[in-house]
């Protein structure tokens, strides 16, 4: 474990048994979370991508604690998160907040946005009398650009998509969390909002040195907020690198494919790689061999016995394919 | 929800719906009755020309005053000579009071069962559903008489059984409730904001259900007066010398073809208040179907 980083999630898995009928065969287990291991250090974004059902938000569920692992660890400050009782349970969620993709899910529908700022500050204690909490709560909004004193009023559907996200960021500011889990937090809103919303983000964490788990497909936001990138492919991480790295020198092919996808303005701009046919895989059938085999366009008999784990190729740099090690250590990536 | 509200393709409320609404003054009809019932129960002492137990056996089974009975006798008198109309207003405090601590003690039991059911799942909702399911396979009245046969009479066991009835109707609600608002995520996020449950349940799940709450205590009340008005009519309710509007019809009955004022007039007055409550029920489900839910 690294003493310098905030979050360590150590072989963490998760599965779920599916549903059955009552004559139908029986509940199969789904592994949506298999082995994952990453690390979030101070002040740093993380982003995890991956399409839907790769178990991106499952991850990002245990990461905060919301959710048990079948397997696996989770370290905030090396506190192991599963083994706090209720109470110390509670304590542990002013560190660490999230973020929704649903702006209106994540507020009480029938409270005013800045009495829920309040009540979060009352719980915890945070300032001392009825007026200094308000001056609290004034100026939280403040900080996410919804000054005046209008806007504390209102109830949630009184409020767009992208104010409302800023409160729920003023609430996560409020209570002082130091690591926020954004989940999808963008994808809900007009791209003029997103950027708005992203670069909030941003700012946030250059003023209180906050830590972000950035949950999404959208790899353009992705490229411009986080630092590192993980690449989740059916419940497992492919690939682990600075954000440079990956969308310079993608090295697994899915990574390569991903990239691929991603919309350009320019004609003359070649795609990096192959793009993807097929859908994804049903985690249920898991086979032996690498997950992405089916659609790998390099796939080789070995891909095909043999599960790739996720091994160091270089600085701060994992990759779980054969082809991408053997490449690697025969000097030169491939591209 | 018996009826759904017709719409057309784009959600507006079509004219079948509008016209199907209750018009206003029906409603402001109920609820001005409502209010001059409790006024006159709460204010009984002092509206009541005399005492609920005033004999005056010189004056026994004389018909109303407007019909020709003795004066200041507006409803008449009954086998003993007592007031009828004093009798109305306290038997209207009493089955009132009685009936509201019935369906706060059933709506308050089962709301905290939902709760709990939803809450922890499993082993509670096994509980909660045998619960309901021994309920629904005994009539409730036939449950109520052997309680009150095998308990004895008192009010607090009577107002307990009234309080039985239709509790399970607010536990499914509730549950349902709690779960489809675990599902919008706020709970979720308040979870996440490290609140108590308990906390998150009162301050946040309670006022967003609310309403809904409100509205089936609305509907269930009738129900609950219609019932202690029956065990009281079979004698197994409130005891002479209390009196409520059941007891009066009861005692009535046996001189409905000579002096059909000592049951008819309880007997209006509990048509009345059910009605009215039932309106105001209804009209208040309108409104807030017509809410916007988020």
């Amino acid at each position: 474990m690294n003493p310098a980083s905030l979050l360590t999630v150590t072989a963490v898995s998760r599965s779920f048994a599916s549903a059955r009928g009552l004559f139908g065969p029986k509940a199969r287990m789904i592994k949506a979370v298999d082995d994952v291991t990453f690390s979030i250090g101070r002040k740093e974004t993380l982003a995890l991508v991956g399409e839907s059902g790769s178990g991106k938000s499952t991850t990002g569920r245990i990461a905060l604690g919301l959710m048990k692992p079948t397997s696996g660890t989770v370290h905030y400050e090396n506190e192991d998160l599963f083994k706090l009782g209720g109470a110390a349970w509670r304590q542990s969620r002013r560190n660490m907040q999230m973020i929704f993709q649903d702006s209106a899910g994540a507020l009480d529908p029938r409270m005013p946005v800045g009495a829920q700022i309040e009540e979060v500050l009352s719980v915890y204690g945070l300032a001392g009398g009825k007026s200094a909490r308000h001056n609290r709560v004034v100026d939280a909004l403040d900080r996410v650009g919804l000054g005046g004193a209008s806007i504390e009023h209102r109830l949630p559907r009184e409020l767009s998509g992208g104010q409302r996200q800023r409160i729920a960021i003023a609430r996560a500011l409020a209570m002082q969390a130091k690591l926020i889990v954004c989940d999808e937090p963008v994808s809900a809103l007009d791209v003029s909002v997103q950027a708005q919303i992203v670069n909030l983000l941003m700012e946030m964490q250059q003023v209180f040195g906050l830590s972000y788990l950035f949950i999404s497909h959208d790899l353009r936001v992705v490229r411009h907020i986080s630092h590192r990138v993980a690449v989740m492919y059916l419940g497992r991480i492919v690939e682990i690198a600075s954000t440079a790295d990956i969308f310079k020198n993608p090295h697994h092919p899915y990574t390569q494919a991903l990239l691929a996808a991603v919309p350009t303005t320019r004609r003359h701009h070649p795609s990096a790689g192959p793009l993807l046919g097929g859908e994804l895989q049903d985690p249920a059938s898991a086979s032996s061999g690498c997950r992405f085999q089916g659609r790998c366009p390099f796939s080789r008999d070995i891909c095909r016995w043999v599960e790739p784990a996720l091994v160091e190729v270089g600085q701060g740099r994992q990759v779980a394919c054969h082809l991408a090690v053997r490449a690697d250590t025969e000097g030169g990536g491939r591209a | 929800m018996k009826e759904q509200a017709a719409t057309d393709p784009i959600g507006r409320r079509t004219t079948f719906a509008s016209t199907r609404r209750l018009p206003s003054l029906v409603i402001a009809g109920a609820i001005s009755f409502l209010l001059v019932a409790v006024m006159s129960g709460a204010l009984a002492d002092i509206l009541a020309p005399q005492g609920y137990n005033d004999q005056n056996l010189l004056i026994r089974l004389k018909p109303p005053s407007f019909l020709g009975g003795p004066h200041g006798y507006y409803f008449g008198t009954d086998e003993l000579g007592r007031d009828v109309f004093s009798r109305v207003l306290f038997s209207l405090r009493f089955s009132l009071l009685i009936a509201v601590t019935g369906t706060l003690v059933g709506a308050g039991f089962g709301t905290l069962l939902g709760f709990l059911a939803a809450h922890f799942q499993g082993l509670w909702e096994d509980i909660l559903s045998a619960l309901v399911d021994f309920q629904a396979s005994i009539p409730f009245m036939i449950f109520a008489l052997a309680a009150l046969a095998f308990f004895g009479n008192s009010i607090f066991l009577f107002v307990i059984l009234l309080g039985l009835y239709g509790w399970e109707v607010y536990a499914r609600l509730v549950r349902g409730l709690v779960l489809s608002a675990k599902e919008l995520g706020y709970v979720e996020a308040l979870r996440n904001l490290g609140f108590h449950p308990i906390r998150i349940y009162s301050r946040h799940v309670l006022p967003n259900i609310g309403g809904a709450l409100l509205v089936q205590i609305t509907l269930n009340f009738p129900g609950i007066i219609l019932l202690e008005s029956g065990l009281s009519f079979l004698g197994l309710g409130i005891q002479p010398p209390l009196t409520s509007l059941g007891l009066m019809i009861g005692s009535g009955r046996e001189f409905m073809t000579t002096a059909w004022w000592t049951a008819v007039a309880p007997g209006t007055v509990i048509f009345l208040t059910a009605l009215s409550v039932t309106l105001v029920g209804d009209w208040f489900r309108d409104r807030l179907d017509a809410m916007p839910s988020n």
